[in-house]
């Protein structure tokens, strides 16, 4: 074979080992083993701390009232809805107690067009006054034994 | 001079032919050492937890928008679950007001990041909806709560250029942070504007159906918040569970389906003018 080609294949080789090498070196360790990207990126998403821990988490010392909770309709809202995520409560500290409880009880609450006719709701200026919602209503067990139903 | 002549290339030759023998072996080894250490990496246990083998499971979501009240706990939920920068205009999560007014052809669409419903909420790490249509005629209204679809067939998935994003054995489809480069041609290629640019780490960013949960056990925070149960979530591998319930006792559809996406996201009571 002549020189010339016998050089340019040699230095073609070369690039190609050049270019094995630096895919190896470039490419993370676990790239490809599922697909095209990198595995270890599944284990690292997936080890991340929930926040939201679930009211089963709440009952461990909150029994008492999770049994009221559970037992009244308000019994889908989960605690954290309200008082926000548990994380690492106790030991991170209170858990907040909403103060402004008709701004909170609106939220789900104000009569609004868009929201389901299953779903209970007042016209705030006409309902209570300026009166807080928890001044008649029980957040955990909401309903008013003497109203005889729901109030629209 | 005859005889080296041609014995020169024929040492070529043999040479040259060794050389390749010794690429098809060596290839082949590295290939079979490749196959190897994939095999290994399924046998030595349950990937991508120790107790949790994503060959086993096959999520699927639903959204009632019959049942949804929009009282947007669940786009609070997700920024407060996955550390979502606390701004109105980047979530993962969203829900949409349809409103019919009388009198008017097309529907009026808001979502929290309206500015009247920020300044309703009162800051942009609060979400409400204003009452602004209280005093209008109203013909017909509803909410829809919106997310990634985690489709069969992502195109964000087909057109990152470095494999940064991709679609899980269980069905999600993910974001690799580390490996992102922030070039956002998957924002553009989404068709249902479910990826947003975190200009602070400067990679994109989208709903994981809250990986980290559903791989413990756990339902995604906007799930696990939500008063009404207008979203479902579960894995369509079991007949009992209760996405499989959902798309049994329902009549379900998926958002945009001419694109070919073959979204996982199934809605009930939407209308035409939703996608």
């Amino acid at each position: 074979m002549p020189k010339h080609i016998v050089r340019l294949i040699m230095s073609l080789g070369i690039v190609i080992l050049f270019v094995i090498g630096a895919k190896a070196f470039f490419t993370a360790e676990s790239f490809g083993v599922y697909g095209h990207y990198r595995a270890n990126a599944v284990p690292e998403i997936a080890s991340d701390k929930p926040k939201y821990r679930g009211p089963d988490y709440c009952q461990l010392c909150h029994s008492e009232r999770h049994a009221t909770w559970s037992a009244h309709r308000h019994g889908k809202v989960k605690c954290e809805v309200c008082h926000g995520p548990a994380g690492e409560h106790p030991a991170t500290g209170k858990l907040p107690i909403p103060s402004d409880t008709v701004r909170l009880c609106s939220t789900c609450h104000e009569a609004m067009p868009a929201r389901p006719a299953a779903q209970p709701q007042i016209v705030v200026s006409q309902h209570s006054g300026a009166q807080p919602c928890i001044a008649c209503h029980n957040p955990h067990a909401p309903r008013i034994a003497s109203s005889g139903g729901s109030v629209r | 001079m005859k005889n080296k002549t041609t014995k020169t290339p024929t040492g070529r030759r043999v040479f040259l032919g060794k050389l390749g023998k010794v690429a098809v072996y060596a290839s082949a080894l590295l290939g079979a050492a490749r196959g190897f250490a994939k095999g290994e990496t399924s046998a030595a246990g349950s990937f991508p937890t120790a107790d949790y083998d994503w060959t086993k499971h096959r999520w699927g979501y639903g959204v009632d928008a019959t049942r949804c009240i929009g009282c947007l706990r669940c786009v609070e939920a997700c920024k407060i679950e996955n550390g979502v920068s606390n701004d109105a205009h980047h979530f993962r999560t969203w829900v949409e007001r349809y409103v019919y007014v009388k009198g008017e052809d097309k529907p009026r669409i808001d979502s929290h990041s309206d500015p009247q419903n920020i300044a309703a909420a009162g800051s942009q790490s609060e979400y409400r909806f204003d009452n602004r249509y209280k005093d209008e005629e109203v013909e017909k209204a509803f909410f829809v709560p919106k997310l990634c679809n985690h489709c069969e067939h992502p195109s964000c998935v087909q057109v990152c250029p470095v494999g940064a994003t991709f679609k899980t054995k269980d069905g999600a489809v993910l974001i690799d942070h580390t490996y992102c480069i922030g070039c956002q041609y998957c924002v553009q290629a989404c068709p249902y504007g479910a990826r947003m640019f975190n200009y602070e780490q400067q990679v994109t960013d989208k709903c994981t159906w809250c990986y980290h949960r559903i791989t413990k056990g756990l339902q995604p925070a906007c799930v696990e918040v939500c008063p009404v149960n207008a979203r479902i979530f579960g894995d369509l591998m079991d007949p009992a569970s209760s996405i499989r319930t959902f798309i049994r006792e329902n009549r379900v559809q998926v958002l945009k389906p001419e694109t070919g996406n073959a979204p996982t996201c199934f809605y009930v009571g939407i209308d035409k003018e939703v996608s």
